[in-house]
């Protein structure tokens, strides 16, 4: 019996899936970190300038989903750590104030000058002033760079290409070896 | 129950067994397969998840909290800080590794045999690595799992006429679809959850998952087992305190966290080697753009490796990383950031893999692990010249530009700014840097004076608690490490059977 369900789960471990977004393996994913207006106004200024704009996908509805998944992944985080990264958003909504001499928060700023303020923190001499964009930007752009929106505008897809190779790869264990055409090139060049 | 999840610990919070493995990475599922084969009650503690091949997909959003360590956000203090990777879940860090499988060159095997015996070897050692090799199938890969990008990296270094070897990795009949770091969906890597962990289910042994070991139970100065809490998944709140006892202990939680556990206790403390000799492999990633579509998502990340400067400590290899790591690494913010990573598909991404020169330490405050690793100015040259040459066969293969690890220089257009490299980079603090290769925190040794645990993995200080994970190492391998990992893993498995009726009688 034991044998049994032990060569079950050994067959479950192997089996390829569909690649989903959101895999149904019984693993529930934790709610957005629990956070208050102020930080939500800190972590939103943060947005505003890392994002890109212009021809880069965005939408409000998009940027929901970043903030969301951002909090999400909060959660993932040793407690500290989540902790120590809010408090550099806070310190990056008030540092036009503290350190560049600016009248005002960085909500309060065009975008513009945000990024102006963003460019001289990126540029200092300094490491830990370089630092304090470290984890902000690695949180965001985690989080936008992997929405479809954004996946479409690169011309990168990776769903389609995962359950080819996987077909694939089940062609290759049932009949053998593969074809010439199964290779990958994209430059003539490179053959 | 072969799996248990947090909420079963609800139901049942005491477990024993005749060996207690913590953690199922590279180093406890080698060990626990091994042992439950010679007929040893084996049970598994794992912090992390149970998701099978099933769950895996390539999107980073769902995956790195399955899988990684605190989603990924680890990072070693020093000059520069070094933000590094390690895998939570069953299976470890071989999950969302890069599958490469090599042993350690000659020369780092001859040290071991020099300072530690026959037994440490190219030949002591070898059939531990045969075993393993074996059964993770390392062998090189197939023509239609290879992409342009490995294809750039082959071409260049025959131009340049480095030496170029193609990788010997974990794999069978893998089919490149690239998302080794965020498990491999196709079931093609032989990460240990479909290599070692099923040989150890079929051996009879159990898994407690989603449970954080954080105490040895200790009595009459014997190992006797280890307490730890269920971590709740989707609240991620400590629960349950689960006891499991066992006649062994096996510490595989990896080099950060197994000397995590160990240092609370003063006695062993007392021992200075543990936590210290912390050595990382650390790397710096070059990126560079081309004229035309390569498309570095589709082939295998890291179809070989240039050994060329091997001798200098300097490993150079193609890995490509999806949008969502790539931008966080790419300079700058906003506009600028897309303005690169419209180009995405044009992208390579590869690596400068430096062999330490001077380990760092890893100590515990507040119950959590502290790593420190500083590198040194030798280290800090070798970077420079790694990069130099990367960014060289990228220009010669045609890059348009190449975007730098260094935040005073953070791209170059051209072969005739090369020596910018050197010209600006006087600071180590400007370097970016990152890794995956953690080990060598509880060496092996001869003595406790010069080591944590003896050739059977036994800590000196504490019978009957072994050590089977990278921090056995007495050096760095100067290559990847998992197989060495493993090696040594099947090594301290093979001395506890051996002994089977001795650790049994200490009930
Ligand atoms: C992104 C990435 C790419 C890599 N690429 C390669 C490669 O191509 N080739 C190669 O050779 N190596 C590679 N490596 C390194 C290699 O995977 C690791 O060195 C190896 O897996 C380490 O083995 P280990 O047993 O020491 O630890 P791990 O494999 O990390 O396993 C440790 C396990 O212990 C668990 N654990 C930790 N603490 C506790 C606790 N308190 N209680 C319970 N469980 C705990 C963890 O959740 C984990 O599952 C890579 C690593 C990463 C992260
Ligand atoms: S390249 Fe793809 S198929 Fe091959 S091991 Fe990695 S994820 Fe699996």
């Amino acid at each position: 019996m034991r044998k049994r369900r032990a060569l079950e789960l050994i067959e479950e471990m192997r089996r390829p899936g569909k690649a989903l977004r959101h895999p149904d393996d019984g693993y529930p994913i934790a709610p957005p970190y629990p956070v208050g207006p102020k930080t939500e106004r800190a972590i939103r200024s943060v947005m505003r300038v890392l994002l890109p704009e212009g021809d880069a996908p965005r939408n409000p509805e998009l940027d929901e989903r970043v903030y969301r998944q951002m909090l999400v992944s909060l959660q993932y985080m040793s407690k500290s750590t989540a902790q120590g990264i809010l408090s550099v958003f806070h310190l990056l909504e008030w540092i036009p104030v503290t350190r560049f001499g600016r009248p005002s928060r960085l909500s309060k700023l065009s975008r513009d000058e945000g990024s102006e303020i963003f460019r001289a923190i990126e540029s200092s001499p300094l490491l830990p002033v370089r630092l304090l964009l470290l984890a902000p930007k690695a949180l965001i752009f985690s989080s936008y760079f992997d929405q479809p929106e954004v996946h479409e505008a690169l011309g990168y897809e990776p769903r389609k290409f995962t359950l080819d190779r996987i077909a694939l790869r089940q062609r290759i264990i049932e009949h053998g070896d593969a074809d010439e055409e199964d290779e990958i090139h994209h430059t003539e060049a490179l053959r | 129950m072969i799996i248990y999840k947090q909420k079963d610990y609800a139901r049942e919070r005491e477990f024993s067994a005749e060996v207690v493995v913590v953690g199922t990475g590279a180093g406890g599922a080698v060990a626990g397969a091994l042992l439950a084969e010679a007929g040893f009650d084996v049970i598994f503690v794992e912090e992390g998840g149970y998701h099978p091949t099933s769950s895996f997909s390539p999107y980073l959003a769902e995956s790195q909290p399955r899988l990684y360590r605190d989603n990924g956000t680890t990072v070693i203090m020093g000059n520069p800080p070094i933000p590094f990777a390690e895998g939570r879940c069953v299976g470890g860090s071989t999950v969302i590794n890069g599958g490469m499988a090599w042993r350690p060159i000659s020369e780092v095997l001859d040290t071991w045999e020099n300072e530690l015996g026959y037994e440490m070897g190219e030949k002591g050692l070898d059939p531990y690595f045969t075993e393993v090799e074996e059964t993770i199938h390392a062998k090189k890969q197939a023509p239609y799992s290879i992409g342009d990008d490995n294809r750039i990296m082959k071409k260049g270094a025959e131009k340049l006429g480095w030496e170029y070897l193609d990788n010997v990795r974990a794999q069978d009949r893998c089919v490149g679809a690239n998302s080794c770091i965020v498990g491999c969906p196709t079931g093609a890597k032989q990460s240990t959850l479909v290599s070692y962990i099923p040989r150890a289910f079929e051996a009879g042994a159990r898994c407690l998952t989603e449970l954080r070991v954080d105490e040895l139970i200790i009595e009459g100065g014997r190992c006797r087992g280890v307490i730890g809490r269920g971590v709740n998944p989707a609240t991620r709140q400590d629960e349950e305190r689960v006891i499991v006892r066992g006649r062994i202990v096996i510490l595989a939680a990896g080099a950060i966290q197994t000397p995590n556990i160990l240092l609370q206790y003063r006695s062993l403390r007392k021992n200075k080697n543990l936590g210290g000799n912390f050595l990382c492999h650390p790397n710096a990633k070059v990126v560079s753009r081309f004229p035309y579509d390569v498309k570095g998502w589709q082939g295998v990340s890291q179809g070989g490796q240039i050994r060329e400067f091997r001798d200098e400590g300097i490993v150079l290899a193609e890995n490509f990383i999806p949008p969502a790591v790539m931008a966080a690494q790419i300079h700058g913010h906003g506009d600028e950031v897309w303005e690169t990573m419209r180009h995405y598909n044009r992208l390579i991404a590869c690596g400068v893999l430096v062999e330490d020169t001077r380990p760092g330490r890893v100590t515990r405050s507040f119950g959590r692990p502290n790593a420190r690793y500083n590198i040194t100015k030798i280290d800090h040259e070798r970077f420079l010249k790694g990069v130099e040459l990367l960014a060289r066969l990228h220009f010669e293969m045609g890059a348009e530009k190449v975007y730098l690890p260094f935040s005073n220089l953070t791209s170059i257009e051209s072969p005739d700014q090369l020596p910018l490299i050197k010209k600006t980079q006087r600071s180590r603090s400007s370097l970016e840097l990152f890794t995956v290769h953690m080990m060598g925190t509880a060496r092996m040794g001869l003595s406790r004076r010069d080591s944590v645990v003896n050739l059977d993995g036994e800590l000196w200080d504490l019978p009957g608690c072994f050590v089977a994970d990278a921090s056995l190492f007495p050096t760095a391998v100067g290559t990847n490490p998992q197989v060495t990992i493993m090696a040594l893993a099947a090594k301290v498995a093979e001395r506890i059977a051996g002994k089977r009726a001795a650790f049994l009688a200490t009930a």
